[in-house]
């Protein structure tokens, strides 16, 4: 017996009682991901991952990203849990500055006492023992307490609108969420995804699916900078040995392109930086919006943008610019499976409005 | 001041460099097995030594354009095989290029293990010193984004001190700093 376990019996009893459990899986959870798959599936609790987790559980396990990212079947199942494990440091985006949870009673699992009460005072915490023992030990706790299955309590409100079609847009440009589409049926089984500072990430985290072998990295939840997921990937591509896709927005790109000719001079195969280009800034642009500032656009908008193509030809790689889904499928598909590196700069349209790009709203404000 | 630097460097007989033991091979023949392969190296006057040992035990250096670029090579090394992975750089402003890769692996628990090379000798001085004498000290500057920052000023504190170093970033999954004079790194080591 020690300090340790009034709390952790605590938080099982708090899940036992819960009648609308959600667990909220940060990248902390991968190596406990199996054992809190089933501790949710024992509670009937409703999984989701913060944006820089998205894969450490199968997307047909997950409801989505929370917060950042949210889609609306997110929102509407966060909205309505009473009990919120999260394995999780609650950084900036997952919690909303607190904001996300202020109707539930969360329990926070972490490892440093310095990553609590950030944002929230948590109902209790697990803190002081490495995240897979403290997980270990509740699941044990959990499954002695709740010895049967219990129904699923979300089940109606995880159902989305479905899209049949791609919306439609404009002659020479590709909609957001068609790029997504295209995205993901171009990965391959094993792969890697680095999701760089951009709107097209912002896309990404709503409508990309992923299965845990396909990693996703990105630091969105903390401090993450435009650039550095791009220049992570060449260290990822390097280390996994994996086809690796650099999703990085025009503005981003611009922030650190030598680093292509590092990726030239080491004949990385099999990686490929993708531009979401949508005439820069469109991801400031969002915020600028939300905060009713009125600033020169040209604070986050160019008046015309680089030739990415031709800047890739100059650094020794292949560069291609795409403006339709069906050719941005194709080029994808054959960049992650051949030689390279790949520069694909993507025409999307930049009126298709920037999704759950909120961070200066309110959790009721966004995603309207 | 600088090229007397770059001149230091090619000082030792490039016939005998596998065949004697620098502290900077020292270093990191005990390390080896414990970090990852992949080492972002971004050349400079003061850290020769290091990137030629690197070479020697059989890591695999890889050489990005920019500091920066270094430092988030090293994050993403990191992230994928969660071992702490090398990153050597110089000192002052080769530190200060990565600050923010830095950064980024404290607050996202990246063991990153900065080792940088300081000028030949405490107090010799250059525009480029980061010992704290001739301007900052860059252990001191990358401090609160590490684990552990010091100036290994001796063969026997570069040896130990990495090793150390490297223990308390995979233990703590947090980046450290070590911070090696040229003239160290050149020692014989016993």
């Amino acid at each position: 017996m020690n300090e340790f376990d009034p709390l952790l019996r605590a938080a099982a009893r708090e899940l036992r009682a819960a009648h609308r459990p959600v667990f909220l899986l940060g990248p902390e959870s991968a190596p406990v991901a199996s054992l809190l798959l089933q501790m949710a599936e024992r509670l009937g609790a409703a999984v989701f991952t913060t944006p820089d987790a998205m894969s450490v559980i199968d997307h047909r396990r997950s409801c989505g990203t929370f917060s950042f990212g949210a889609k609306a079947s997110a929102r509407r199942i966060m909205e309505r849990a009473d009990v919120v494990l999260a394995i999780s440091e609650l950084g900036e985006f997952s919690c909303r500055l607190g904001e996300s949870f202020r109707q539930q009673r969360v329990i926070q699992v972490t490892e440093s006492v310095a990553e609590v009460g950030r944002n929230l005072e948590p109902a209790i915490s697990l803190v002081g023992a490495p995240v897979s023992a403290s997980v270990a030990r509740l699941g044990a706790e959990l499954m002695r307490v709740v010895p049967t299955v219990r129904k699923l309590w979300f089940s109606e409100l995880g159902r989305e609108a479905i899209v049949q079609r791609i919306p439609s847009t404009r002659a020479g440009f590709i909609h957001p969420v068609a790029a997504i589409a295209a995205i993901q049926a171009a990965l391959p089984e094993a792969a890697r995804v680095c999701l760089d500072v951009t709107s097209g990430a912002l896309h990404a985290y709503e409508h990309l699916r992923v299965t845990t072998s396909q990693r996703v990295f990105s630091s969105i939840e903390k401090g993450a900078c435009m650039a550095e997921a791009l220049l992570a990937s060449t260290g990822i591509r390097l280390a996994s040995n994996l086809p690796t896709l650099a999703l990085v927005g025009d503005w981003g790109f611009c922030m650190a392109p030598a680093e292509l000719h590092a990726a030239v001079e080491l004949e990385l195969d099999r990686y490929v930086i993708l531009i979401w280009a949508n005439s820069g800034g469109a991801f400031i642009a969002a915020g600028v919006e939300q905060q009713g500032i009125a600033v020169p656009e040209q604070t986050w908008r160019w008046q015309s943008p680089p030739d990415f193509a031709r800047v890739a030809h100059g650094y020794g790689a292949r560069g291609v610019t795409v403006s339709d889904a069906e050719a941005l499928l194709h080029e994808l598909s054959g960049a992650l499976r051949g030689s390279g590196p790949v520069v694909i700069e993507a025409k999307i349209d930049p009126t298709v409005a920037v999704p759950a790009g909120d961070r200066f709203l309110t959790l009721g404000e966004a995603h309207a | 001041m600088h090229e007397m630097q770059l001149a230091e460097v090619g000082n030792g007989p490039p016939a005998l460099a596998g065949e004697y033991r620098t502290v900077a091979r020292a270093a990191l023949a005990g390390i080896v097995g414990e970090v990852a392969r992949w080492v972002p190296s971004v050349a400079g006057g003061n850290n020769m030594a290091l990137i030629e040992a690197a070479y020697a035990v059989g890591l695999s250096p890889v050489h990005p354009r920019s500091e920066a670029g270094a430092g988030f090579m090293a994050n993403g090394i990191a992230w994928e095989t969660q071992q702490p992975t090398l990153c050597l750089v110089i000192t002052s402003v080769g530190v200060y290029g990565l600050m923010q890769a830095l950064y980024a692996a404290s607050v996202n628990r990246r063991p990153l293990v900065v080792v940088s090379g300081e000028v030949s000798a405490i107090g010799r001085g250059s525009v480029q010193a980061g010992d704290g004498w001739d301007g900052p000290s860059v252990t001191v500057a990358t401090r609160p984004f590490t684990a552990w920052s010091i100036d290994a000023s001796s063969a026997d504190l570069a040896i130990r001190g990495l090793r150390r170093a490297v223990r308390i970033a995979r233990e703590k999954r947090l980046p450290v700093h070590v911070n090696i004079p040229l003239k160290v790194q050149k020692e014989l080591s016993r």
